[in-house]
């Protein structure tokens, strides 16, 4: 919208003809508009003068690097004001449009009044004022607070740009030519700070940082408090608790289904509150159930309809590979409309809905347990996994039971060690992670753990270490074999939901020394 | 990109609606019913212009009535299916979503429109005569636009309520007084006349009467239009503040 209100109006100013200056010549005959001295719009427009804002700027730059430990918000910055004086000062020089007190309206006559210095500068250094300080803040300012630091900003431009008409220093063209040119290069600054971060952060495909989630509906409850993980490439994550545990409210959390009271929540680079659309754009999140899908419409339909909700590239383009997806899970008529068959379909590739099968996304998030799978449907449902694991998908579930229905989750698994610390609404949850072949479950809470470890290790002969009230059980598995589902038949005897204190020891500590023993040949105890 | 996905999702949406056999049935009944109706009270022997001002009141009134019912529960039939949550946490904005759901209800009501007109022309002997047939296409599309923008409205203030299909109900007839299809405007008291001027279908029936009988129909299909851009931005605005509310509730439940 910029570029076109950029572009249409110094194409007007070039060819001496058009809306922009019919409206030029209009406001300047106003008789409200004079040359006088007004000591109020002098100051107003010392709000866009740059021997003011760009201190401000450079000082606010200054102490978020400082306080961040980082350089990025001083070179922005900088990149910012440079780029506002070698644009806008070229166009001046190149379009050398005169002011309205010398009644000359056209270009190339000799002055320097195209476009606005003072607006485009108000909106490139304020606005960048205001970015800064959010999008370097911590906690992820409110969405109420953004809005009014902008607002401030846009009223700020306006009242810069409605000084210099009052005081006839520019014609309009030229106040919104200078919003227009500030705006892009705003942009732009902005832009360049995704790409950095997108680049550190891209391949990380979930991290939570301090999430703490609050309800106060009704009764006020804590669902999340304090809770940290990351899930790296190729990684299934599973967070597993008893039912009401806040499992959900992680998953909700990193996909911006329900934003965070406090923390701050990425998914693959992009910031959930911050850049909800992109993070939506990115995932397939999985709310549940067999529904999810329209049951009046055939299952390719059904994809087809979501693929353009999820805006997937070349929606129709893709449609045969659709196709190939529903028959792998064994739907060999995609074109009949069967609920029962279309949700089979969709269950195929991990997920139970066609948004989060269509849009093959690189994070795939599941929650609930009422994704469980019946024993019939599990087993027809783990060769196409299989088929899928070598691709580069990442997939993160969350079942709400403890250990019933873990098998959704256990499969097409690879990748390194990651961190989960906090507590979901207290906390007692178990975080499976399985790597190459080996599936590690930390049991928090349980209620006889001597007895539970001897279980578990007397049925697969392997690794259990107690770290205060937590074991962590690692099980080297051959490929293929199944270890998931005897690992929940032991660890169901017991009570993991018992509440009690949570492991003070940080779990990464522990999983370093795990690994550090098993690369020594030591992690399997008599 | 947002033509083709309204376009997709009215199509597949339309798609949706045309396989349900009780739906189907009611659709061919209702316009039955409203021209014998509507044709019944205004008496073989009135005036033509009369007869062909009583048979399209009553075929907008077949759009309205295929639109506002199932407006109001449209939400909810998502909800029950599953896929409102799917909706809601899809890039794409919501409004662009609801938006073919409800335009396909209008659109199944064309058919009863059509079915209306044509059932006055051979049970009723109403003749049918367009004397301005382009403003007549305009007028019939810009109305069933609004009417699905109305929907449009219903739909998202009626997210919230278990009961939504009632409130779609209770809206139906109401309309079809005030806004002048049964009756001609100048028959209901005074200060109705501000509140049918609020209701884009007012201006939308008047413009498909006005192009029927070969006056112009500009100005009430632009009133049409502006009232009903007003009613998708009340829309607009209110659904961000429900999802807004569901997000810090964390939930998509009925309150």
């Amino acid at each position: 919208m910029s570029i076109v209100v950029f572009v249409v109006l110094t194409v007007s100013v070039l060819v001496a003809a058009g809306p922009g200056l019919a409206l030029d010549k209009w406001l300047a005959a106003l008789p409200g508009l004079h040359t006088k001295n007004s000591v109020l719009a002098k100051l107003l427009a010392v709000i866009g003068q740059r021997a003011y804002s760009a201190p401000v700027l450079l000082v606010v730059a200054v102490l978020l690097a400082w306080r961040r430990r980082i350089w990025r918000p001083i070179t922005l910055a900088l990149i910012g004001l440079l780029s506002l004086n070698v644009i806008v000062g070229a166009m001046k020089l190149i379009i050398a449009r005169p002011s309205p007190r010398t009644g000359n309206w056209l270009p190339f006559a000799g002055g320097t009044d195209f476009p606005s210095g003072h607006t485009s500068n108000t909106v490139l250094t304020w606005g960048l004022v205001a970015w800064l300080l959010l999008a370097f803040s911590r906690p992820v300012p409110t969405l109420t607070r953004q809005r009014i630091a902008y607002g401030l900003v846009a009223v700020a431009s306006v009242v810069v740009g409605g000084a210099s008409l009052y005081l006839r220093t520019h014609w309009i063209s030229d106040i919104v030519a200078g919003w227009a040119v500030g705006f892009l290069i705003l942009v732009g600054v902005t832009r360049l700070q995704n790409v950095a971060t997108w680049r550190a952060r891209l391949d990380r495909i979930e991290g939570l940082a301090g999430v703490v989630r609050r309800f106060d509906h009704r009764v006020s409850i804590e669902a999340l408090r304090g809770v940290s993980f990351s899930v790296e490439p190729g990684e299934l994550f599973g967070l597993l608790g008893p039912e009401r545990r806040g499992q959900d409210d992680d998953d909700q959390d990193a996909d911006h289904a329900a934003p965070a009271d406090r923390g701050s929540a990425r998914v693959l680079g992009h910031d959930v509150v911050a850049d909800a659309r992109e993070v939506r754009r990115r995932i397939g999140y999985v709310f549940g159930g067999d529904r999810g899908l329209y049951e009046r419409l055939s299952a390719l339909d059904n994809l087809r309809y979501f693929a353009e909700l999820y805006g997937v590239p070349g929606a129709r383009a893709e449609a045969a590979d659709r196709v190939e997806l529903l028959e792998l899970v064994g739907l060999n008529r995609p074109r009949e409309a069967s609920g029962s068959r279309a949700t089979r379909a969709a269950c195929g590739s991990g997920c139970t809905s066609p948004a989060g099968c269509c849009t093959t996304p690189r994070s795939c998030s599941s929650t609930s347990r009422r994704i469980g799978i019946d024993p019939v449907g599990a087993r027809e449902l783990r060769a196409p996994i299989a088929g899928l694991r070598r691709q580069p998908a990442r997939r993160s579930c969350s079942p709400r039971t403890t250990c019933s229905r873990p098998t959704s989750c256990a499969t097409g698994s690879r990748s390194s060690p990651t961190a989960h610390r906090g507590d979901g609404h207290a906390g007692r949850a178990q975080a499976w992670r399985r790597r190459r072949n080996v599936l590690e479950v930390e049991v928090f809470g349980a209620a006889e753990p001597r007895s539970h470890r001897a279980r578990v290790a007397r049925r697969h002969g392997r690794s259990v270490e107690d770290a205060d009230q937590a074991q962590l059980l690692v099980v080297p598995a051959e490929p293929g074999v199944e270890v998931t589902r005897p690992c929940s038949a032991c660890l169901a005897g017991d009570t993991p939901a018992r509440p009690g204190r949570h492991p003070r020891a940080d779990p990464r500590g522990r999983l370093r020394r795990a690994g550090r023993r098993r690369r020594e040949g030591d992690h399997v105890k008599p | 990109v947002t033509l083709r996905l309204l376009g997709v999702g009215w199509w597949l949406q339309l798609k949706i609606r045309s396989r349900s056999a009780f739906d189907g049935f009611l659709g061919v009944l209702y316009p039955m019913f409203f021209a014998t109706t509507s044709s019944s009270s205004t008496g073989r022997a009135a005036h033509p212009t009369a007869l062909v001002a009583a048979a399209v009141g009553a075929s907008v009134m077949g759009v309205w009535s295929a639109t506002s019912t199932t407006a109001s529960s449209a939400l909810q039939r998502e909800r029950r299916q599953g896929t409102l949550e799917l909706l809601v946490a899809a890039p794409t904005p919501f409004p662009l979503l609801v938006v073919p759901i409800t335009l396909s209800m209008a659109t199944i009501g064309l058919y009863s429109l059509l079915a209306t007109l044509l059932w006055g022309r051979f049970v009723f002997g109403i003749p049918i005569r367009i004397d301005d047939p382009a403003g007549f296409t305009v007028a019939v599309l810009v109305t069933v636009l609004a009417i699905a923008l109305m929907g449009f409205l219903e739909a998202v203030a009626s997210v919230r309520y278990r009961s939504a299909w009632a409130l779609g109900t209770a809206f139906e007839l109401p309309v079809w007084l005030v806004c002048g299809f049964l009756v001609p405007l100048s028959a209901l008291p005074g200060w109705v006349r501000p509140i049918s001027w609020l209701l884009p279908p007012t201006w939308g029936v008047s413009a498909v009467k006005d192009s029927a009988l070969g006056l112009s129909p500009w100005v009430d299909i632009a009133m049409c239009a502006a009232t009903a851009a007003v009613y998708g931005l009340v829309g607009t605005a209110l659904s961000g503040v429900l999802l807004d509310s569901a997000r810090a509730r964390a939930t998509l439940a009925l309150s």
